[in-house]
């Protein structure tokens, strides 16, 4: 194996060159908060000056209670975040039900970087997912409890907020808090949060930045258990955020050829083109690739019978197409996206993403000057073309 | 032009970290959406420098903050170490498909270790990992490669 290690090497130092670090330090400049920082610190602002109400500026330390009956599982996913002078890492742990059999637990813990003067202990982080018709100890969002944000924003138990354009609850539980919020078609997110010293907008920041950059993942397990389950026990292979590829799959092959006969999307570089299943649920992805190296990624699947479109996000403006369709508009820091459901629940997710990865808006180029009229234009004419 | 002195750490830092980053990356989720994970969480560094230089692991950090990038690329490719240009044609043809059976982590863990000559502890630090599970990944990725290399020489 000893031979079989330095071949390996030889392949990983011929395919993988390594990365100019002079060229990054003479190409980007150095700079604070950006992109989903600001929006998200802005957010929280906002909430609090429009609320107008602190539930609680700061309240005695009390003893940090960690979560219990807990399986470490370290392949789940793993998120550390740098949030005003917390910096909080969460590693992967699968935690048991919470009495209904209907909770999976995903990641927990903290390190704390002693950086601010806030710091006066440890954040303790449980984060999981229940699917939208379970409850759990009887607080889960149901679609039954979807009502209008509440005023003030910040309550005690009945009511919602805002969190990165998802709508959520956060429960006030003498001193910890509990935010729960919708994370797509398919269920709900809790993370309750335990901490000496934490304010509630501390708790909402926190909770609003793991939302917003764990959906993905959490979307992945609630399609493995779309009944919530009870599975405390994963192998450490199982692939939980692994969704199986499909090359030259229908779905994809039908989308490329409908996106073949529009001329604007045809002059683009395909990147990716696959169909991908996971759980039983099947989808198909097309990748394209402009000359500024902004991309739009366009997604197309049958969405379940029991699919409710206001699990799509409360920032999406909602409209009805020509023939029907149900269509959700967002533009938002450099994202422009189009959901469009036909009757017979055939989906098209087209999305435009004009910032390169660090958030930064990238240098005038094909997909630049696209505005959501002609995204919305394309996202019709494509599910007119695969349904044809 | 002599580089200023925060530019200087940094260079330093990243000339120290790349290689783990990049290795590490493209064995998880191929060369490339591995490197463009890499070269984004070097730039994020350097953008926050100040910050990412208190960091008590930032290496770890910055593994982390790549692998959510790489993720979030759901729709481009994700696994691939082929080269049309091999400059070692000694190195086993079949060897990148012998590496894509293995897991992702199974992967990383076995090239860190066995072909960069990383410690376990290195390794479990390095991917926010316990050392037991180090360990699981390594017996089962090596397993796994023997076998599928065992397989063509008697297929």
């Amino acid at each position: 194996m000893a031979d079989i290690g330095r071949q390996i090497r030889e392949l990983f130092d011929e395919v993988a060159d390594p990365i100019d670090i002079r060229e990054i330090v003479a190409r980007e400049r150095r700079r604070g908060w950006r992109g989903w920082q600001i929006a998200l610190a802005a957010g929280v602002a906002a909430l609090l000056i429009v609320g107008g109400v602190v539930l609680l500026g700061s309240f005695d330390s009390a003893p940090v209670a960690g979560p219990s009956d807990t399986t470490p599982s370290e392949d789940l996913p793993y998120l550390g975040l740098d949030l005003e002078g917390w910096v909080v890492t969460l590693a992967g742990e699968r935690t048991g039900g919470c009495g209904a059999g209907d909770a999976i637990g995903v990641a927990r813990q903290t390190s704390h970087e002693p950086i601010t003067p806030r710091d006066e202990g440890p954040i303790h982080i449980n984060v999981g997912v229940v699917s939208a018709d379970s409850f759990c100890e009887g607080l889960a969002l149901d679609a039954a409890d979807l009502g209008p944000p509440a005023d003030p924003p910040f309550v005690n138990d009945h009511g919602f907020i805002e969190v990165m354009g998802h709508r959520a609850r956060v429960f006030d539980e003498q001193g910890t808090f509990q935010i729960r919020w919708l994370i797509g078609s398919l269920g709900a997110g809790h993370i309750h949060i335990f901490g000496n010293n934490l304010t509630p907008n501390d708790a909402i920041a926190i909770a609003g930045s793991i939302v917003e950059m764990q959906s993905d993942e959490w979307l992945a397990i609630l399609e493995r258990f779309p009944n919530g389950g009870t599975t405390t026990t994963i192998a450490p292979d199982d692939p939980i955020t692994s969704p199986v590829e499909i090359p030259d799959g229908p779905l994809s092959t039908a989308l490329r050829a409908a996106i073949d006969q529009i001329p604007e999307l045809a002059a683009l570089d395909v990147e990716y083109a696959a169909d991908q299943t996971e759980a039983g649920t099947q989808w198909g992805g097309v990748s394209l690739v402009a000359d500024d190296g902004s991309h739009l990624e366009i997604i197309t699947q049958l969405v379940p019978d029991n699919f409710d479109p206001q699990y799509i996000g409360l920032n999406f403006i909602q409209e009805t197409g020509p023939n029907g369709e149900e269509i959700f508009l967002l533009e938002k820091e450099g994202v422009v996206q189009v959901v469009v459901i036909d009757h017979e629940g055939t989906m098209i997710n087209l999305i435009i993403d004009r910032f390169d990865p660090s958030g930064e808006p990238r240098s005038p180029g094909a997909l630049s000057h696209i505005q959501l009229d002609q995204a919305k234009e394309w996202a019709l004419l494509l599910l007119d073309l695969i349904t044809d | 032009m002599p580089l200023m002195d925060g530019e200087a750490a940094f260079v330093e830092f990243a000339r120290a970290v790349e290689p783990a980053l990049r290795i590490a990356l493209v064995a998880g989720h191929g060369v490339d959406r591995g490197r463009d994970a890499a070269n984004d969480a070097l730039v994020y560094a350097w953008k926050h420098w100040d910050r990412v230089r208190k960091l008590d692991n930032p290496a770890g950090y910055l593994y982390r903050l790549a692998e959510r990038s790489a993720r979030r690329r759901r729709l481009r490719p994700q696994v691939g170490l082929e080269t049309q240009d091999h400059r070692h044609p000694w190195v086993e043809p079949r060897l990148s498909s012998a590496l894509l059976a293995l897991s992702s982590r199974q992967r990383q863990v076995v090239v860190l270790i066995e072909s960069y000559e990383w410690t376990h502890a290195e390794v479990a630090n390095f991917l926010g990992i316990g050392l037991s599970s180090v360990q699981t990944h390594l017996e089962r990725g090596l397993a796994r490669l023997r076998r599928e290399l065992r397989a063509w020489d008697h297929g």
